[in-house]
């Protein structure tokens, strides 16, 4: 679901850029001040699985395809300002090696996979985990995916309102939030079962792994 | 004098029946080079049924509008060579943007092949974990300091 260049207008990317660049200033502190040396392997391993995931383009019924995140586990596993701070980095070489997503949508992108969904997804876990860790991964893998689509559809519906030219027509972006609500959400609402199940997976593999239960 | 007025009359409803006239559409059939551009997710799967725009290079009224084919294709006749920009877009978000020069028999050109994208993916892989091996190296030399 990332928004490639060319879809935004600027008097959106600009302020975004603005709020990201702030926002990873905040992040990059809090990471500094928690950073412990035995978690980075595991943060890059994790950071690496959330870049393939995002590569990877899922066809979802009506011709579209999405794609997984590993976001949850990001946010379940190193808070949400890493999270942010690994999406963010994620998204950047995505960009810059595969032309996914871009450059002026990078803020974008990022606040709205990095930092809201992760939020919710570690809220989520954080609420539920009390309760039922199984029901808590699940949950907040598919919400950490359905969030950002959610955020990124009214981002592209408010294009035809915001730029259009003197005849009306849109200059970036032509489809209103009547068309890109049920266009994102509707494929997400689907893949983010795909994610809970992912999230489940992989963090009782991390689990056992640094427990030191995993056989062979 | 009746004859006349109705003869006349005749000649004046066929006088403001002519604009009509315009209002018929006509063809003509030609033949010429197009170029053809084709859109395709990463798998492979063509970006079918979606919407484009093609422009002249600098120009903001399209030159043509339309839906890609059940291929993905784009195809259109440029009526120059020059550069044109071709938008595709669907109601998700995908899409594409890019600039090509058509027109004038200029040569195909085509995105970087499916081998070279495991390279990038292991390039960026290897940036990351290069990138957390620097975190790594300044953290143990922030806490030697400190300690």
């Amino acid at each position: 679901m990332h928004i490639p260049d060319g879809f935004i207008a600027p008097q959106v990317y600009l302020p975004a850029y603005a709020a990201a660049g702030g926002l990873w200033a905040v992040g990059i502190r809090r990471f500094r001040k928690r950073l412990r040396e035995e978690t980075l392997p595991v943060l890059a391993a994790m950071t690496g699985f959330a870049f393939i995931l995002m590569t990877i383009a899922v066809p979802v019924p009506g011709g579209t395809s999405a794609h997984a995140s590993g976001v949850a586990l990001l946010a379940v596993l190193f808070g949400v300002w890493t999270c942010f701070l690994s999406v963010s980095l994620v998204l950047l070489l995505q960009a810059l090696l595969f032309g996914v997503g871009g450059i002026t949508t990078l803020p974008l992108n990022a606040l709205a996979l990095g930092l809201a969904g992760g939020a919710a997804a570690a809220f989520v876990f954080r609420v539920l985990n009390r309760a039922s860790e199984k029901a808590a991964l699940l949950l907040s893998g598919w919400i950490s995916v359905t969030v950002p689509a959610f955020l990124l559809a009214l981002v592209l519906g408010v294009q035809p309102r915001i730029a259009h030219a003197a005849d009306g027509s849109p200059l970036f972006f032509p489809f209103g939030f009547s068309v890109t609500l049920p266009a994102l959400l509707l494929p997400h609402a689907l893949l983010g079962i795909g994610e809970g199940a992912l999230t489940l997976l992989v963090y009782r593999i991390v689990g056992r792994l640094r427990k030191g239960r995993v056989s062979g | 004098m009746i004859r006349r007025a109705l003869a006349a009359a005749l000649l004046l409803a066929l006088a403001a029946a002519l604009p009509a006239a315009a209002h018929e559409v006509l063809h003509e059939e030609a033949t010429g080079e197009a170029t053809v551009v084709r859109f395709f997710y990463a798998g492979g799967v063509p970006f079918s049924y979606e919407s484009y725009e093609v422009f002249r290079a600098g120009e903001t009224i399209p030159y043509q509008t339309g839906f890609t084919d059940a291929e993905g294709r784009v195809v259109f006749l440029p009526d120059r060579e020059a550069e044109w920009g071709i938008r595709v877009f669907s109601e998700d978000g995908h899409g594409a943007e890019l600039t090509i020069t058509a027109g004038g028999g200029a040569a195909p050109r085509a995105d970087r092949p499916p081998v070279d994208r495991y390279a990038r993916l292991l390039a960026g892989l290897g940036f990351l974990f290069g990138v957390f091996g620097l975190i790594s190296l300044f953290y143990r030399r922030r806490s030697a300091r400190s300690g």
